[in-house]
């Protein structure tokens, strides 16, 4: 892909870019808007893997969340001189990546995270990437896998994406209401229906006591993948 | 799940579960849940789901995406290779179609058929330049009828030299075949001889009448077997050969 004398393209290792001075989102994109077009290569080192993380999760198919993360930093980079600074970089990554999953999902009607046998090889072959994990903790993620794609695919799309930014990129629900443009109601309502909906399905599949097992219930407040980590 | 009038709201209860809440609403929850069996099951049960999303966790992917820039004229040349040659093969096969059709486009090839030829004619009919090509062609030397007038003379005496050809072959042939009948006769009568002298040497052992009896009827039998043309197959002469019958003394 091209834009405006620059080319797009997937690169090699961009750890070089950890040996440098760690700035802030709002100065590299400062100086990416300037001209900078390493100062962008380091916000998307920086980003790349979450906005993946957040399409992954919201499309539920690997190959077009990578399109659609590379789609966002595209996008972003064309864009970098109109980004005025008012929300966080992150944020405004986010809104993209979330209208591209959107246009994905609207376009010829297409259904999120439903995990099929190929998915679920694939996922396999991730899961048994840890060599510590024995056989049967590796089955009863797949199932639990599958399970969830499944539970999250019962989802409306606006309840999906609000379940991923809230759990797994530790959004405010303020942040998350400003990023869907609703009220911050709306974002609770959603969040509580979603994960009593995804609380059916489980329990209709019998995995209600794995989960106590697989993974501990997270304390009041607990985040995971938390924006900060990445500040 | 039954909710009272003083059960904690779903706005809240959600808060609560992710920590966004002040101390006193904290508090608030807090003493409801020790109380109130239903929510307190509400928010063991939501988070298990929370729990339980833990563990889904997105393929561990190469992503590395960057910026690049290019300068000059030929950037754009450069990006759009780059292009093409990183696009999914989709799209290289359409640019390969693109160029097909701007070729047909510019040349504007018409292609006509007959039995035995093709016509292709390219550009404009006024203007355009065309071949014809010829299905299978015989060599020009047999077809006299699309040979020029110049060319009769010699393909007549290529004609000559194949029938002289022809003729040299069968000669050849024929003297094969001659000698080979000799030789088989020359192999007969050899045989035929070593046969006699065979009995002869036995004659002598037997009775010297009707040893010359026999060999009487074994020269008899010999001629009649060298008189070619006369009547008698091969296996009549055999039949008459074992018709000689030597008694032992």
């Amino acid at each position: 892909m091209t834009s405006s004398g620059y080319t797009w393209r997937i690169m090699g290792e961009t750890s070089s870019v950890s040996v440098r001075m760690k700035r802030t989102d709002e100065e590299l994109v400062a100086l990416a808007t300037a001209g900078d077009p390493e100062s962008f290569n380091q916000l998307v080192g920086r980003w790349e893997h979450r906005i993946f993380a957040l399409a992954y999760r919201v499309i539920g198919r690997e190959d077009d969340a990578k399109d659609v993360c590379q789609e966002t930093f595209l996008r972003a980079f064309r864009g970098i001189k109109k980004f005025e600074g008012k929300a966080k970089f992150s944020s405004w990554l986010y809104r993209i990546a979330l209208n591209l999953c959107r246009d994905w999902l609207r376009r010829d009607r297409r259904s999120a995270v439903i995990v099929s046998l190929e998915n679920e090889e694939q996922a396999d072959a991730c899961l048994f990437d840890d060599k510590s994990e024995n056989a049967e903790r590796h089955v009863v993620r797949r199932d639990m896998q599958r399970v969830l794609g499944q539970a999250m695919s019962l989802l409306t799309e606006d309840q999906r994406a609000t379940i991923v930014l809230k759990e797994f990129h530790g959004l405010t629900f303020q942040a998350i209401a400003d990023l869907q443009g609703c009220p911050l109601s709306t974002v609770k309502t959603r969040l509580y229906q979603g994960l009593s909906i995804m609380r059916r399905k489980l329990e209709k599949e019998g995995v209600t006591n794995p989960l106590l097992v697989v993974g501990q219930p997270k304390a009041a407040g607990a985040k995971s993948e938390t924006m900060n980590k990445s500040q | 799940m039954t909710e009272t009038r003083d059960c904690i709201e779903k706005d809240d209860l959600v808060a609560y579960l992710y920590g966004e809440v002040d101390l006193r609403v904290r508090q608030r929850v807090d003493a409801h849940l020790r109380g109130c069996v239903s929510c307190a099951e509400d928010v063991r049960s939501l988070e298990a789901v929370r729990g339980a999303l833990g563990e889904w966790v997105p393929p561990d992917t190469h992503l590395g995406f960057s910026v690049s820039e290019t300068v000059g004229i030929g950037g754009g040349v450069k990006n759009l290779l780059n292009h093409v040659l990183h696009s999914p093969s989709w799209g290289v096969a359409a640019v390969v179609a693109l160029c097909f059709v701007a070729a047909l486009a510019v040349t504007r090839p018409e292609i006509y058929f007959g039995s035995d030829w093709m016509l292709v004619r390219f550009g404009t009919p006024q203007s355009g330049s065309s071949y014809s090509v010829e299905a299978d062609p015989l060599p020009p030397q047999f077809d006299l009828e699309s040979t020029p007038v110049d060319g009769v003379t010699e393909a007549r005496e290529w004609v000559q030299r194949v029938h002289e050809l022809i003729e040299e072959s069968e000669e050849r042939q024929a003297r094969a075949l001659s000698d080979r009948v000799q030789e088989v006769e020359q192999r007969l009568e050899e045989h035929g001889q070593a046969v006699l002298s065979g009995m002869e040497r036995r004659f002598r052992e037997v009775d010297p009448e009707e040893a010359a009896l026999a060999r009487q009827q074994l020269l008899d039998y010999r001629r009649s077997w060298l008189r070619l043309g006369d009547a008698g197959s091969i296996q009549e002469r055999s039949g008459d050969l074992n018709r000689v019958s030597v008694r032992g003394r």
